[in-house]
């Protein structure tokens, strides 16, 4: 006998409808606050983008080594954290934006972009001509002296080219243009070791014997490894927001693994074969040896204090690559007081050069040279103002690079990379 | 024949009102909720706007074209405006808004974009 009992099969029905019209309703829920939350993700993020904007661009609202709370908008709901702090010769800016479910946090080295007027060579007028030999090649403007360029004759060499100069050539002025203070400011606040009030100090040579290794990221405080001996590294990793300083001499060797930390020392020794990125501050003399590889963006520079030796050089050895910036600087030039960059055979520098003294350059320099003398060194003499079988070629400098504001001309803040 | 001489229990005409009552309540429920999911559709509209909005600020980007403007489309229409941003000398501020074509806003976007 069939059972009729309508309702409980209307029960039934109902009960279906209610678990579909359930589950459409939790759908609708779900899918709604999913969207919510891409919303508010999608606005951090935006507003951590505008505040890097904000720091890119010419502004006055946050200075150099300080932090602060910006409502972007002024609506009460776009408030960010922005933070510029001096990485060596280069900035770290930091933009941090946050709401109640979400933050997003971007970190940028940054330095300046290329002068849309590119020159190959800028030499100081010392009333003395540019002489060019062997397979030197020029490519790209140069500002030389009133006498000009020349060819010459020496070691056996003729000058082999075409055309002198692939470019054109204006008048240099007596002096260079002055090297940008803030660079200067930034570097001496290195040496004088001026910390920021939450940074870390640790005793180097406690931290050798550890032999061990750190990293550390940008958006934490600066580690500052600290040693009044020198300091030789070897087999360990430094990467990130670590300064390295030593009262004497500093020595690389080639099994370590240096990346985006700041050295500071007298004295820097890099051993053959090393390869790594990183900022090299020196008072006395940088020497890196043959085949070393310093990635982009890598910077050497050497600046004189009171304790400097009377002759300061940077020495750059054969087959080295950098990618980046090389500069020597001292404020008041003197016979007594020498500074010189010497750049051996096939060293290939991608980027800017510049020194207030000398220049011995034998390599490539895909970029521009400045400086007050060429010196050509040769077993037999010294000649000033000589170039043989070197390259200056500013044509094969990357569009895009971004580098060190050498100078005070007024230059667009660029990302140089992105850090963690 | 043996089925039709069979015994059928028959429903009371009130228990088969009852249970034709609830199937059309739980259906019309039903209905309602279906018709709400489907209307709550406008989220994607809203995602659509705001992915619209975001293509016009990257555009504006890679563009450079810093100028005020007013983009019409069948469905909406959008206001561009880039004013200066203070205390900066290159820095710009986009605000962009999407109204339907009754004039509600639906959307508003806005982003510091470095100009020239």
């Amino acid at each position: 006998m069939l059972k009729a009992s309508s309702l409980f099969y209307a029960t039934a029905i109902a009960l279906v409808i209610a678990l579909i019209s359930s589950s459409l309703i939790l759908f609708a829920y779900f899918n709604k606050l999913r969207l919510t939350d891409y919303n508010v993700s999608e606005r951090t993020l935006i507003n951590s983008t505008s505040g890097l904007s904000l720091l890119l661009s010419k502004q006055n609202i946050i200075q150099l080594n300080q932090q602060k709370f910006i409502d972007l908008y002024n609506e009460g709901n776009d408030t960010v954290l922005l933070k510029r702090k001096s990485w060596g010769s280069f900035e770290v800016i930091v933009s941090k934006a946050f709401s109640a479910r979400s933050s997003s946090n971007q970190i940028a080295l940054i330095g300046s972009g290329m002068p849309s007027e590119k020159k190959a060579i800028y030499l100081a007028d010392q009333d003395k001509p540019l002489s060019l030999c062997g397979k030197t090649v020029i490519k790209g403007d140069c500002y030389l002296p009133k006498s000009g360029v020349k060819r010459a004759y020496i070691e056996g060499q003729s000058f082999s080219g075409n055309q002198l100069v692939e470019g054109t050539i204006k008048e240099s002025s007596k002096n260079l243009p002055p090297l940008n203070n803030e660079l200067i400011e930034k570097i001496k606040s290195i040496i004088l070791k001026q910390m920021g009030e939450n940074d870390s100090i640790i005793d180097m040579d406690k931290q050798q014997k550890l032999n061990d290794s750190i990293i550390n990221s940008f958006g934490n405080n600066t580690i500052y490894l600290l040693s009044k001996e020198n300091i030789i590294f070897s087999n360990q990793v430094y990467q990130g927001n670590i300064i390295i300083i030593s009262d004497k001499e500093i020595d690389i060797s080639n099994n370590c693994n240096l990346q985006d930390v700041l050295v500071m020392a007298p004295v820097i020794e890099v051993e053959d074969d090393f390869e790594g990125s990183l900022q090299l501050f020196a008072t006395d003399s940088i020497s890196i040896s043959k085949n070393c590889k310093l990635n982009y963006p890598s910077a050497l520079s050497l600046i004189r204090t009171t304790k400097s030796h009377n002759n300061m050089d940077i020495f750059i050895g054969e087959g080295t690559e950098i990618f980046g910036d090389v500069f020597a600087y001292e404020e008041n030039l003197s016979p007594q007081k020498q500074i010189k960059i010497n750049i051996e055979k096939n060293v290939k520098i991608t980027g800017q050069v510049y020194s207030s003294g000398i220049v011995d350059l034998k390599g490539f320099v895909y970029g521009s040279v400045t400086c007050s003398t060429f010196l050509l060194s040769t077993p037999s003499s010294v000649y000033e103002n000589h170039l043989l079988d070197a390259t200056i070629d500013v044509t094969k400098l990357p569009e895009k690079y971004v580098g060190i504001n050498l100078t005070e001309t007024e230059q667009a803040k660029k990302i140089i990379k992105w850090i963690y | 024949m043996d089925l039709l001489n069979k015994k059928i229990r028959a429903s009371t005409l009130l228990e088969t009102i009852v249970a034709l009552m609830l199937v059309m309540m739980c259906f019309s429920i039903g209905m309602m909720i279906y018709v709400n999911v489907i209307n709550s559709d406008n989220n994607r509209q809203k995602l659509h706007v705001h992915l619209l909005l975001k293509g016009i600020a990257f555009k504006t980007k890679t563009d450079n074209s810093y100028l005020d403007e007013s983009i019409e489309s069948e469905m909406l229409s959008i206001k561009k405006k880039v004013i200066k941003y203070k205390d900066t000398e290159n820095l710009n501020m986009l605000t962009l808004k999407a109204y339907d074509k009754q004039g509600k806003l639906l959307e508003e976007y806005k982003e510091l974009l470095i100009g020239d």
